[in-house]
């Protein structure tokens, strides 16, 4: 296999990243149920009158928003998915088939069953409910280490079970309201807002960058974790607080976004063989790679069937339902 | 640094896997651990390497406990290799040597070329420089041994704990290896070696021959390796001979079994 430590390498592997997400976030702004030229973008962007008004106004107030919820909430879905797959050292390890992201769809249908009719309360309780849960399957897991793959089935028998609930809550909810829930629980950007996006930075900036920090901690758990532990990185001190973080990450996603599995499955899976192993470098490159696949996925999202929307999570599964199987079928090394 | 265990016992499921064993180490010791499946080498080891708690009695580090002390400080006072090293790795072998630095990490007096220096002559040591960007994954069972071997040596730990170093390793590397253990000895650390091949203890300072959880003999190899103890502990006749060719012990099973 070729040397992915490289400095040069990876210095052009990022540039690259980074290249194509811009060009794929300047696309997304183009793209939507009003189509807006690359004139009209690059006018707005360098402050010119020039251009139309109109278009403006939705670059400004709609689309610049949702565009960049869309990629911050894929770099968190992405990093996640790596330091989970770390922590747990499967590369199935998802916060979506793990059941952290069903937990959050069920306290988000809580939410919704529990309060009259502003949709506020819901975000501290779906908040509440996934950080609970993801302590909660974490410590559980923790204790039962031994095998990765009791470990992914257990996750997905918890998920079922939130999707189960989250099935009889919907039951409960006043049918005026099930549409607007449906696209939390199928995951949709649709409510992106300005003031959402900068309460989501706030929480999922910290965060990843607190996840990086541990990474070289992380990169010493696939030699097991009696061998990270006599190495020096304190499994059963740090390996609860890593997935605390993560808890607190898929919660504030789940909140800007709703549910959407498989990105941080997907895009570790495809990343590890250009970056390599080690988790400061993957982190950063998943947190990438899921932006773009977000940004893409949720343009999709608003103009496949435009003017009316199709749910993000639909298209992420739709495409990474397969994935995993063939990911299922088809073992490499961590 | 000194490492003394004093009347260790470890009991799990009412079961004495190790029963007061008292050792006390100097700087440079050489201390080989033998006996039969079971009699609690492995054990011992993780009690000396603070992984296990001591269910009685203390293991202590120049004086202090390790159970009081911290992971971390923990990494810079001994390596510990396990009995068996994980296969499925996309790191390279350098990568994985870097690992036993880790402990360092964030220590000012540390310095990036400490760390290259430590990782560059474990390499050296352990025959591995050709191998350097081969991920682990792609080693033979030997090749990864070494690795791993050399990981614990990048630690530059005073103490050295090893559970059977040289399994899977050609009859050359095993020698190499030895030559290592000897120059690490050599340069005032402590190695304490689980072995399953006797005539390899021959080559340490003292012997540990455990039974049943306890200490059946310690002492010199001349004195620990001799015909009749061995015989009792490992319950099948083994003689002890004078080597032909060169000083030391050479043990054999014996035929009439």
């Amino acid at each position: 296999m070729m040397d992915t430590s490289s400095p040069t390498r990876l210095t052009l592997e990022f540039a690259g990243g980074l290249v194509l997400l811009a060009l794929t976030m300047f696309g997304a702004l183009m793209f939507g149920a009003f189509s807006i030229g690359v004139g009209d973008i690059l006018a707005w962007m360098f402050g010119s009158d020039a251009a139309d008004p109109a278009a403006h106004r939705v670059l400004a107030s709609i689309r610049l928003p949702r565009v960049l919820a869309a990629a911050i909430f894929g770099a968190a879905l992405g990093s996640v998915g790596v330091v989970l797959q770390g922590a747990y050292r499967s590369p199935l390890a998802d916060a979506h088939l793990l059941g952290y992201s069903s937990a959050a769809g069920a306290g988000a249908a809580i939410g919704f069953a529990i309060t009259p009719v502003a949709a506020y309360p819901v975000v501290p309780v779906a908040f509440a409910v996934v950080v609970a849960a993801t302590f909660g399957v974490a410590t559980a897991a923790l204790r039962a280490r031994a095998g990765s793959e009791r470990l992914i089935l257990a996750g997905v028998a918890f998920g079922f079970a939130m999707l189960a609930w989250t099935g009889l809550f919907v039951l409960i909810v006043d049918s005026p309201r099930v549409p607007t829930f449906m696209f939390f629980v199928f995951g949709s950007l649709s409510g992106a807002t300005w003031k959402g996006l900068v309460v989501a930075t706030v929480v999922l900036v910290p965060s990843v960058l607190a996840l990086w920090r541990n990474g070289p901690g992380l990169d010493l758990l696939v030699l097991g974790d009696r061998e990270a532990r006599t190495l020096g990185f304190d499994t059963r001190r740090l390996i609860p607080t890593v997935v605390a973080v993560v808890g607190i990450v898929v919660g504030a996603s789940v909140v800007l976004g709703g549910v959407v599995g498989f990105v941080g499955l997907l895009v570790p899976f495809l990343l590890r063989p250009f970056v390599g192993p080690r988790h400061r470098i993957l982190i950063p490159a998943a947190a990438i790679g899921g932006a773009v696949t977000v940004v893409v996925a949720d343009t999709l999202a608003r103009t496949v069937a435009a003017p009316s929307e199709i749910p993000l999570g639909l298209i992420t599964a739709a495409v990474g339902g397969p994935f995993l199987g063939w990911l299922l079928l088809r073992r490499t090394p961590t | 640094m000194r490492v003394s265990a004093t009347d260790v016992c470890y009991v799990t499921n009412d079961v004495e896997l190790v029963c007061d064993v008292s050792l006390d180490l100097a700087p440079g010791d050489r201390v080989a651990v033998v006996g039969p499946n079971g009699a609690g080498k492995s054990t011992l080891l993780s009690l000396l390497a603070g992984d296990l708690r001591p269910s009685r009695g203390s293991v202590t580090y120049d004086g202090t406990d390790v159970s009081t002390l911290a992971v971390r400080h923990l990494a810079t006072s001994r390596a510990f290799l396990g009995q068996r090293q994980a296969e499925d790795i996309a790191f390279n072998v350098r990568q994985v040597v870097e690992m036993g630095r880790y402990a360092y990490r964030d220590d000012a007096s540390n310095l990036p070329s400490d760390d290259r220096r430590a990782v560059t002559s474990a390499l050296e040591a352990l025959d591995l420089v050709g191998l350097e960007p081969r991920l682990v994954s792609s080693l033979s069972g030997g090749e990864r041994q070494r690795t791993a071997i050399a990981r614990t040596i990048a630690q530059e730990t005073p103490l050295l704990l090893l559970d059977e170093p040289t399994t899977a390793l050609d009859i050359g590397h095993q020698e190499m290896v030895l030559r290592v253990i000897r120059s690490l000895g050599g340069s005032g650390r402590t190695v304490v070696a689980v072995l399953h091949d006797l005539n390899m203890a021959t080559a340490f300072d003292q012997v540990v021959l455990l039974d049943g959880g306890g200490v059946a003999a310690y002492g010199a190899p001349e004195e620990v390796l001799n015909s009749r103890s061995l015989t009792k502990v490992y319950e099948h006749p083994i003689e002890v001979v004078k080597h032909p060719l060169r000083q030391g012990l050479l043990v054999l099973p014996s035929m009439e079994a």
